[in-house]
């Protein structure tokens, strides 16, 4: 039976400037007020000029390596989580790495949206854990030590225009690794499960550069028609992804044998945090016990559920069991059960 | 019922009809079919003439992939799609396919691993498989390069390797301890990021595209390539993972029946082949017709050697991969 896997160590990080309210109202042509209403988000933060997802994970990740006791010479896998990488290509997750001075190990970027953290977590643990070839007694020791990235910078590719108020205010930058592998100490994933519906991707997207439309993946015209900034029909979603919020979250308190009320805190996820919190109403997690990431640094797609986590930690006792959840474009959502 | 080990229970591959030949290029740009040629090895590559996605060629190479292992999609429990040129900027287009195929809910991800997302993509399926996360996974290739080209002078260097495919494989469980994926080694260097890259769309800048990226001798939304650097890595990353691959199961250069890498460059492939001691019969080549087709091209000459025959089972090949970021890698089966 091989160890189980453990978040051994967890580190965030948000930038520095933070983007308040009345910040905004100035450019997108609304009160500051209003606009927290409205979006129920109270502020978010905006990363320095020139500083990248890698740049926000490589701060995260040292605080996480020492909490793990890992050196960087240890790490067999970067995993990186991000819908706005560094550049274009090569991923987030190879300039990491060299940000890092991390051994040619493999650097993996996925893309799962605002599921990306549970899809990088979910994959850290299967490497952490799976036997090397059949028979083996252990898992496979290349793997002992994953680094799970997850983050994002969507304030340079935002509407900053009167067009972009519905938007705009939403988001935010920031990143959390976390040092995945067996050990003593650190939250195990109990239970983890994600989905895609890929029949809805045009309700909540960012459609260009498009290498689909010929002859050229974006114009003059497609940057002036604002085509390469976020897009989403919110309304339309909000019933839908609070159906799946609180569907995927059931199935993993299932898959632990555990009870909503026997939760010590819930993190649950959306660019709408409205949406989030009737959700864990619907699974019986209210008040106090309920986080939601988007409200308090905005939505950060892949990052948002790890850096909720890691500001949420503190005071949770041995033994104390929390809920994730997410949703965002793709649609992508899941839900997992950790236990501290 | 846990799987012990994975294999690749079928494959698909889908091209554009429009087939570009050197020759083709020579109006567009100041090149000749010799200066690809000798450089590259490359006679043609395709290239699509309308709105086509990453997605779309892979729904053709997936669908084909399925069929051949005689599975349905709703046998499918997870779908793995590596491309650096995915169909719109977000979400991803694994999540694209997964609505075509009619795959249900899923988990559906991309890889971003550039000329490495084959193997990076089937790592992570068999891994998961092997984990338990699901029965089949579905792992595919695509990219469409040709809407993101520089067809100038100016890009002629880039502009001329690239083509547009999709290849994909349908990846289950083995009967046979000893049969299938037997291990698979990934390896980064994110020191030389710049010296093969896409700048534009950068996070990394306020704003992160914008008009003038468009323009200019150097323009952000063009790949661009220090070819002999990365040239030079790649014939020293290749035979090193392919030995690793080999090692890790007490395997030898001549327990090797055949190799099919990456299909980047004709000259590189030889010379690997060459310093490893294995001839041409030994060798899986087809960028003289295809280009490269960066995550496409393992899976899509994986299919042409079994058509071909030169797969069969028993025989040990290998995949292997060297690309942008720099990301190496390989997967060694028996078949």
């Amino acid at each position: 039976m091989p160890p189980e896997a453990r978040i051994l160590g967890l580190g965030a990080e948000l930038p520095e400037r933070e983007l308040a309210n009345r910040e905004l109202a100035e450019v997108l042509g609304e009160s500051g007020d209003a606009i927290a209403q409205r979006t129920g988000v109270r502020r978010r933060f905006q990363a320095a000029p020139g500083e990248g997802p890698s740049d926000l994970a490589l701060r995260a990740a040292n605080r996480a390596l020492s909490e793990a006791r890992t050196e960087v010479s240890e790490l067999g896998l970067i995993i990186f989580a991000t819908t706005t990488p560094d550049v274009c290509f090569p991923g987030a997750a190879c300039f990491l790495q060299h940000k890092l001075g991390a051994p040619t190990v493999g650097a993996m970027d996925v893309r799962a949206q605002s599921a990306g953290f549970l899809c990088a977590l979910d994959l850290a643990v299967a490497y952490a854990t799976t036997p090397v070839a059949p028979g083996a007694a252990g898992a496979d020791p290349r793997y002992a030590r994953v680094l799970v990235a997850a983050g994002e910078v969507m304030s340079s590719g935002l509407d900053m225009s009167p067009s972009g108020a519905e938007l705009t205010p939403r988001f935010g930058d920031g990143a959390a690794v976390a040092i995945v592998g067996p050990g003593e100490h650190g939250p195990r994933v109990r239970a983890l499960r994600w989905y895609t519906d890929g029949t809805r991707v045009e309700r909540f997207w960012c459609e260009y550069p498009a290498s689909r439309r010929y002859p050229h993946r974006v114009t003059r015209e497609d940057l002036r028609a604002g085509k390469h900034f976020p897009r989403a029909d919110l309304a339309a979603l909000a019933g839908l992804v609070r159906e799946r919020l609180a569907e995927a979250s059931r199935q993993v308190l299932n898959d632990c044998g555990l009870a909503a009320r026997e939760l010590d805190a819930a993190l649950i996820d959306y660019v709408v945090p409205s949406v989030a919190r009737d959700a864990a109403a619907d699974v019986g997690v209210e008040g106090s016990r309920v986080g939601v990431p988007t409200a308090d640094f905005g939505h950060v797609l892949a990052g948002g559920l790890a850096i909720g986590l890691e500001q949420r930690r503190a005071g949770l006792p041995r033994g104390s069991r929390v809920l994730l959840a997410a949703a965002g474009p793709g649609l992508s959502w899941g839900a997992a059960v950790l236990e501290f | 019922m846990t799987i012990e080990r994975t294999r690749i229970l079928g494959v698909g591959t889908a091209l554009p009809d429009r087939v570009v030949a050197n020759q083709d290029l020579v109006g567009r740009m100041d090149t000749s079919d010799e200066w690809i040629q000798q450089r590259t090895g490359i006679r043609e590559r395709r290239h699509v003439t309308a709105n086509c996605g990453a997605s779309d060629l892979g729904k053709i190479a997936a669908e084909e992939a399925l069929r051949s292992a005689g599975l349905r999609v709703a046998d499918i429990g997870l779908i793995v799609f590596a491309t650096l040129s995915p169909d719109i900027d977000w979400p991803a287009s694994a999540c694209l396919l997964a609505g075509k195929i009619g795959a249900g809910n899923v988990p559906a991800f991309d890889v971003r691993n550039q000329c490495s997302g084959f193997i990076y993509g089937l790592s992570c399926a068999d891994t998961l498989l092997r984990a338990g996360r699901a029965r089949y996974a579905l792992v595919v290739g695509g990219e469409i390069h040709s809407t993101g080209l520089d067809f100038t002078t100016r890009g002629r260097e880039v502009g001329v390797i690239f083509g547009d495919g999709a290849g994909a494989v349908v990846v289950g469980a083995s009967d046979r301890a000893d049969r299938g994926i037997l291990s698979t080694h990934m390896h980064a260097e994110g020191k030389y990021a710049g010296k093969l890259w896409l700048e534009a769309v950068a996070s990394r800048r306020t704003p992160r595209i914008c008009e003038q990226d468009l323009e200019g001798d150097d323009p952000a939304v063009f790949p661009r390539m220090e070819g002999k650097f990365v040239f030079r890595h790649a014939v020293t990353r290749f035979p090193e993972v392919i030995r690793e691959a080999l090692a890790a199961n007490g395997l030898g250069i001549e327990d090797l029946d055949l190799l099919v890498p990456h299909q980047a460059n004709l000259r590189i492939n030889q010379l690997v082949a060459m310093g490893l001691g294995l001839d041409e019969t030994r060798l899986v080549s087809n960028i003289e017709r295809l280009g490269n087709t960066t995550a496409a091209s393992i899976p899509i000459a994986l299919s042409e050697a079994l058509a071909d025959g030169r797969i069969a089972p028993g025989k040990v090949v290998c995949l292997a991969s060297f690309g942008a970021g720099f990301t190496w890698g390989a997967a060694l089966l028996r078949w």
